[in-house]
């Protein structure tokens, strides 16, 4: 379906091509005419007429692992999207739009695979789909979700690349709803004041980082250095893609193809380097089964100088208050991770099959709205889209003219915590922007995998292979003959 | 020189305007093409006039003008076509694909790991099954949620639940047909099974770890029907331990077989065989009391035990080491029908229907993915001897009339402290985790139909207690109060566990849905030492002493967890859970760890572990 939008083009050009040469201004004319279309454009695309009476818009979203659901006024959510549903179908019932979220179980695999299949049926249930930020080229290069660009106003309230996220071929296809970014958890008693100098320099690459780790563990008597997600699935790539990021930021094109394999050396060449049999070291082989709650726990069970997770854990760790867990809660700090993070978080988009996109767009605007953010972050625990939301000293709001708050948030996170998510959005990065990013990624997992696993393999020759592999699978999509993704399983 | 410069300003406009523009399309490329041939055209015509530059005077001789034109032609061929090749951008010159058309296939767990790795083997053989260069098949495969296939059967008559049971399939392989047979029967929404045929096999067998050979000598002679062999392990002091028959395809025929087989006797000797184990693999490597069980598995996980291979089970091989296989007479088979899967009355799409077929196709031919399967020690594709539906509701209701029923009481302490814990209401956490269980899509706790539950909270708001969902039969209603029941929680006062547990143990007669036998507390415990009907740790441990049947485990919240206790007494949390043969847990942090904690409690009640 991505020819659907290279004929868009072809018109526009076509209308070009008639009208130049008649004007006289053939040469000058027709080379504008090879540059126009790259350009974004306020899409002219025509939506369905709005539906007269009452209309329910159906978000599918995966589990909601929010905090919590905040306080008053709405009594009875168990998390933040049940909450922000709720409101909305209490107050703002004369539009004629109430909000419900369906959820789909199983984790990012099931998410994505029911999300497809269902918007590839032409499935009319659900007019949104709440998509990991990776998934938008997919969709929006198949036409299976509406494009946003023109249709939404101010966008330039959003934090800048949490809104390149929902970008293709620079048209807005998507809103951003949550976003994500890698932190470094540490524990305080464990660093000195010049290795915590070093830690703060800003310019730390992960070996070195992991050789800091190894001098706390010896001096400290820890079992393990540093914990990230290195388990086969989405988690490798993200990890693995930040190592290799940091070694070479400009490893990739813009096509989601790699430009220059050397960072991508680099960093399975270091990633294989510490990897040691067992389940202690700086990165034991026991880590290479580890997703983002094995982490968490490995952490706050004390056994980690260094964890690499998401910001959704550092309420987890806060709100322990028995066992060892509590004594994590005491003896931790985040700060950004000294080398760029790969930005995750999800995004709204409206499905082409949905009847009534302008109904589906008031609930867009309303659930990214600055109030909603700030009730994401604060009480759900989920980074925002919006700087707003991460203001110190201001608390969730109403929305249009209702001036009950969205949520009422009786412990926000620490000031600084905000500002330090903000920071470490700031200086992430994008995961490659392909229609094939799941190829790409399955891939990427499915052959890295038995190489960390097998001490003598040989990185040097594997890396060249890969990269062409994984560039075949991001243009194209298409299958190589000796590599590919395996089955996908949640 | 001329020759050269013309040559070379033809290229340039050939490669930069003709060339680009074909890049967008035929239609632009013509136009511009159009476009300097005109362009041409009119300054030929222009040399016809007689007042012309001296320089281009030399066109008026139809020679000249033929090699011009002819240098013309040849730049802009040459131009154009570069200029197309190179500035084609990568994606079209690679000729896009389209995306593969998404597959969700729910398999049961006695089949999901080897159909893994077939599903690999297709998709790295896939261009050239397909005759595509492209990936044309996307197949996300997954099994029932906690490895319950009984359930996911119930789910697939049901029209599915995506919240609680992840993606909607398109295609599913259960164990066998009669799981398709009682979900066609079943169907409530308009769901359509159409089964392509089966994939693979593997039949029932008796797997006898190395000390229980010896003792089956009846068995080793072979040819035995199954009620002879569980006859004679019985004699023997062994038990015929199956999957749970409650979630497991495997359980289930295993115990049709057994009942058919055991006409003239009413107790079939099954040992644990209502524990939580879900499928053969699973079973093999808890292999729970080796030296007196003999396991009735599907034949390929006894074969892949021996071999070292089970590891999608969660070990390599059985604890219980090598397994003898026994084959009795008449077992079933499972056959893994290959079913697609319409959802009321929508028509598959084409594309979908179509890749289905080729899956199946290349699954079941012998020398692709038959030998996939095979590698994993199943059996061909077989419609071998399966149990009817009336047989296997038979054994089920006869097993069922065998097993211990709980009746399980979960009481939510709602003192203040509880909702007022400043960085995570514990009440909320709570309202979320028991929903999370045993509320409409409730998942874990392994009840059955024949187990009751109620949620109390305490104090209640007019004394120590307050039913907020009676005592009752786990049905669809009575899962469907719990919402509705949590929302009545208000936190106020101050725990009173121990009025509560005097309470639950014997409930005053207005206290309707019967007695509970068994109590799950959620509490952070009280330093007061006796609560308002005069209850303390010593009245309430002599009661739990006096109804030794009725079992308490603790959930606790709070900086002391399990250690809070009243003021100068030991740990009062402690000792009501060991006084009522239960354990004391601290609470798991966050709502969806304290749900998974919640249901394991839940199981060990009704599982009567």
């Amino acid at each position: 379906v991505s020819q659907v939008r290279h004929a868009d083009r072809g018109r526009r050009a076509t209308r070009l091509g008639v009208a130049l040469p008649a004007a006289g201004l053939l040469s000058a004319g027709l080379l504008a005419g090879c540059i126009a279309p790259h350009s974004p454009q306020p899409d002219a695309s025509r939506w369905p007429a709005q539906q007269r009476g009452q209309v329910t818009v159906t978000i599918l979203t995966g589990t909601d692992t929010s905090d919590s659901a905040g306080d008053a006024p709405i009594g009875g959510a168990s998390g933040m999207y049940q909450q922000l549903q709720n409101w909305w179908n209490t107050y703002e019932k004369g539009t004629g739009i109430s909000i419900k979220f369906a959820t789909v179980s199983g984790g990012a695999t099931a998410e994505h695979s029911e999300m497809l299949a269902d918007a590839e049926a032409g499935n009319s249930a659900y007019d949104i789909y709440n998509l990991d930020n990776e998934w938008v080229p997919e969709f929006a290069a198949a036409d299976l979700i509406w494009p946003l660009q023109g249709h939404l106003p101010h966008t330039d309230t959003f934090l800048k690349l949490p809104l390149q996220s929902g970008e293709y071929e620079g048209q807005l296809d998507a809103v951003p709803f949550t976003t994500d970014v890698g932190l470094l958890y540490y524990r305080p008693s464990l660093i000195s004041a010049s290795e915590m100098k070093l830690l703060n320099s800003g310019h730390l690459s992960f070996p070195r980082l992991l050789h800091l780790a190894s001098q706390v563990m010896s001096e400290k008597h820890v079992p393990v250095g540093y914990v990230g997600q290195f388990a086969d699935y989405e988690g490798l790539t993200v990890n693995l893609l930040e190592i290799a990021h940091g070694e070479d930021p400009g490893m990739f094109a813009g096509n989601g193809t790699i430009a220059d394999q050397g960072g991508l050396a680099t960093a399975l060449s270091e990633l294989a380097a510490f990897v040691t049999p067992g389940t202690a070291g700086v990165l034991p082989g026991s880590e290479l089964d580890y997703e983002e709650a094995d982490a968490e726990a490995a952490f706050a069970e004390g056994d980690a100088v260094f964890m690499r997770n998401w910001p959704i854990y550092y309420g987890q760790i806060r709100a322990a208050t028995v066992g060892t867990g509590a004594a994590a809660a005491k003896d931790f700090r985040v700060m950004p991770l000294p080398f760029p993070s790969v930005l995750g978080g999800q995004d709204l988009a409206i499905s082409k099959s949905d009847p009534d996109p302008a109904a589906a767009l008031t609930a867009l605007q309303y659930l990214t709205s600055p109030s909603a953010e700030q009730c994401l972050f604060q009480a759900g625990g989920f980074p925002a889209t919006r700087a707003s939301a991460y203001a110190s000293g201001t608390r969730p709001g109403g929305y249009g003219t209702q001036r009950q708050p969205l949520c009422v948030v009786k412990s926000p996170p620490p000031a600084e915590f905000g500002q330090m998510v903000e920071q470490a959005i700031a200086h992430a990065f994008l995961r490659p922007r392909t229609p094939y990013y799941t190829e790409f990624s399955s891939i990427l997992q499915s052959e890295v995998t038995p190489e960390l696993r097998d001490p003598t393999s040989d990185i040097s020759g594997f890396v060249a292979t890969l990269t062409s592999t994984l560039n075949n699978a991001a243009t194209t999509g298409k299958a190589p003959p000796t590599l590919a993704g395996g089955a996908s399983t949640p | 020189l001329v020759a050269a410069a013309a040559i070379g300003a033809t290229f340039a406009v050939g490669y930069e305007l003709i060339g680009r523009l074909f890049t967008h399309g035929k239609v632009p490329g013509f136009f511009g093409l159009a476009g300097v041939a005109g362009f041409l055209a009119l300054v030929m015509l222009a040399t016809r006039f007689p007042r012309i530059p001296a320089w281009l005077s030399w066109l008026r001789l139809w020679r000249n003008t033929m090699f011009a034109v002819g240098l013309a032609a040849l730049g802009f061929s040459s131009g154009t076509t570069l200029g197309y090749v190179q500035n084609l951008p990568l994606a079209a010159a690679a000729a896009p694909c389209q995306p593969p058309t998404e597959l969700r296939l729910l398999a049961s767990t006695e089949i999901i790991g080897p159909l893994q790795d077939a599903i690999s083997a297709f998709e790295r053989s896939e261009p050239s099954v397909l005759h595509s260069s492209c990936y044309s098949i996307d197949i996300t495969v997954y099994p029932a949620t906690a490895g319950n296939d009984h359930g996911a059967d119930a789910e697939i008559s049901a029209g599915w639940d995506t919240s609680a049971d992840g993606p909607r399939p398109d295609v599913w392989i259960p164990a066998s047909t009669e799981e398709v047979d009682q979900a066609k029967s079943a169907a409530t929404r308009g769901e359509q099974f159409h089964s392509l045929g089966s994939v693979a096999s593997s039949p029932l067998v008796v797997a006898a770890p190395s000390d229980v050979v010896a003792q089956l000598p009846a068995t080793v002679a072979g040819g035995v029907p199954l009620g002879s062999i569980d006859q004679d392990a019985a004699n023997e002091g062994v038990s015929l331990v199956l999957p749970n028959p409650d979630r497991s395809e495997a359980g289930r025929l295993g115990l049709a077989d057994l009942t058919d087989s055991l006409a003239s006797t009413p107790l079939p000797n099954l040992g644990g065989s209502a524990s939580t184990q879900t499928d053969g693999g699973t079973l093999l490597c808890q292999a729970p009391h080796p030296q007196s069980s003999a396991y009735l598995v599907p034949d390929a996980d006894v074969l892949a035990s021996n071999a070292g291979q089970l590891g999608a089970s969660g070990c390599s091989q059985s604890p219980a080491g090598y397994l003898t296989p026994f084959t009795p007479t008449g077992a079933s088979l499972l056959d893994f029908p290959f079913t697609a899967v319409t959802w009321g009355s929508a028509p598959v799409p084409g594309a979908l229907a179509s890749d289905e077929q080729d899956f199946y196709l290349w699954l079941t031919n012998p020398r692709e993915g038959g030998a996939v399967l095979g590698q994993q020690n199943l059996g061909p594709p077989s419609g071998g001897r399966l149990p009817t539906d009336k047989e296997v509701n038979h054994a089920m209701q006869s097993f069922h009339n065998t097993q211990p029923h709980a009746d399980i009481l979960i009481a939510i302490d709602d003192s203040g402290p509880m909702q007022v814990e400043p960085q995570a209401p514990y009440v909320n956490q709570i309202k979320q985790a028991v929903d999370g269980v045993l509320g409409p899509s409730g998942q874990g706790g392994d009840l059955s139909s024949r187990d009751d539950f109620g949620v109390w909270e305490f104090p209640g708001k007019a004394g120590e207690y307050q039913a907020l969902v009676p005592l009752a039969a786990n049905t669809s209603p009575q899962r469907g109060s719990v919402p509705a029941g949590l929302g009545k929680i208000t936190a106020h006062g101050h725990s009173a566990e121990f009025d509560l547990v005097a309470a639950a143990v014997s409930p005053p007669a207005q206290v309707n849905g019967g007695t509970p036998t068994s109590l799950v507390l959620l509490t952070d415990g009280d330093d007061i030492p006796a609560d308002a009907a005069h209850n303390n740790i010593g009245t309430v441990t002599r009661l739990l002493k006096d109804h030794s049947s009725f079992r308490v485990y603790v959930i606790a919240f709070g900086s002391l967890g399990c250690k809070e206790t009243p003021t100068n007494q030991a740990s009062s949390l402690n000792a009501l859970a060991a006084a009522g043969g239960g354990t004391c847990e601290d609470a798991a942090t966050g709502a969806a760890a304290l749900q998974q904690q919640l249901a394991t409690v839940v199981s060990k009640l009704s599982t009567g572990e």
